[in-house]
């Protein structure tokens, strides 16, 4: 059985203690998304769109991690590998039809992430992370634990920093 | 309002495109010539429709198809996202239907190029 469906089970057998388990943790809207086999975050309201199976357009001089570029919307967003960028090392030819592309908005920015998997809104106690430890990357604002599994944070303000610090 | 003509051809999934004037003539495909994606360090796809392209200086390209003339106008550019500013050999890009075409710099191009007699080839 998937896990949403074990979950949406568990909310329909015990509602009320849902409801006052929901009541009693003041957590974060977030979208969470899995990038390889390490399971990210970013909250709700940064999140533009989920987009489905875009075609990417390489680019001639562009950083490895940067897969290319998409039109979303009519605007073009840069496409990120964020594995790559956090391993800083090629994981060989991206495919150019990808399962998800997560939207992240900062300011007027947009910048898309290639994820394998995008799970959801959740709800995420910030106040119970932790500092990252197994990832140094100084866009990941902490690291959470979300159903056995780490999660980590991503700040999209300095994802973006970093983005446009190695493209330019 | 100024249109100018293009060549635009793919390296792969990606469209790319020249100014029409700097590409002199079309050719057979001869796996001699460096391809596009070699000269850009892009990995190609499959490889389908394959013709080389005679630029200006004599120099040449092998690209893979569909090759059409096109026209690109002040109307069909597309503002660069402020994460990736464009940089030689990337002109800027411009959007046909719902995709994306990479307008690329004839000279940046051909300075990426192993140069041997007569340009790229």
């Amino acid at each position: 059985m998937s896990e949403g469906n074990a979950e949406l089970r568990r909310l329909a057998e015990r509602p009320e203690a849902a409801a006052a388990e929901a009541a009693q943790v003041p957590g974060v809207a977030m979208v969470l998304f899995r990038i390889g086999s390490r399971w990210c975050a970013v909250r709700a309201g940064d999140v533009r769109e989920i987009a489905l199976k875009g075609q990417v357009s390489r680019v001639p001089g562009a950083p490895p991690y940067v897969v290319g570029v998409a039109l979303l919307r009519g605007r073009l967003v840069p496409v990120v590998q964020l594995e790559t960028l956090l391993d800083a090392e090629a994981r060989g030819e991206p495919p150019s039809t990808l399962p998800r592309m997560i939207v992240v908005s900062c300011g007027e920015d947009e910048v898309a992430l290639v994820a394998e998997q995008a799970h959801g809104v959740v709800e995420l106690v910030l106040e119970a992370g932790v500092a990252p430890a197994g990832m140094q990357a100084p866009f990941v604002a902490a690291e959470l634990e979300w159903r056995g599994r780490m999660v980590a944070v991503l700040d999209p303000a300095r994802l973006m920093e970093v983005v446009m610090a190695e493209a330019s | 309002m100024t249109r100018v003509a293009v060549v635009s051809f793919a390296c792969g999934h990606t469209r790319l495109c020249l100014a029409a004037d700097a590409v002199l003539a079309l050719e057979p495909p001869d796996a001699a010539v460096p391809h596009v994606g070699h000269l850009l360090a892009l990995l190609p796809g499959e490889r389908s429709g394959q013709r080389v392209l005679l630029l200006e200086g004599g120099a040449r390209v092998r690209v893979d198809g569909p090759i059409k003339m096109e026209e690109v106008g002040g109307e069909d550019i597309l503002p660069a996202p402020c994460a990736m500013p464009p940089r030689l050999p990337v002109l800027g890009y411009a959007g046909f239907g719902d995709g994306v075409m990479v307008l690329l710099d004839v000279p940046a191009l051909l300075a990426s190029a192993p140069h041997a007699e007569g340009g790229v080839t």
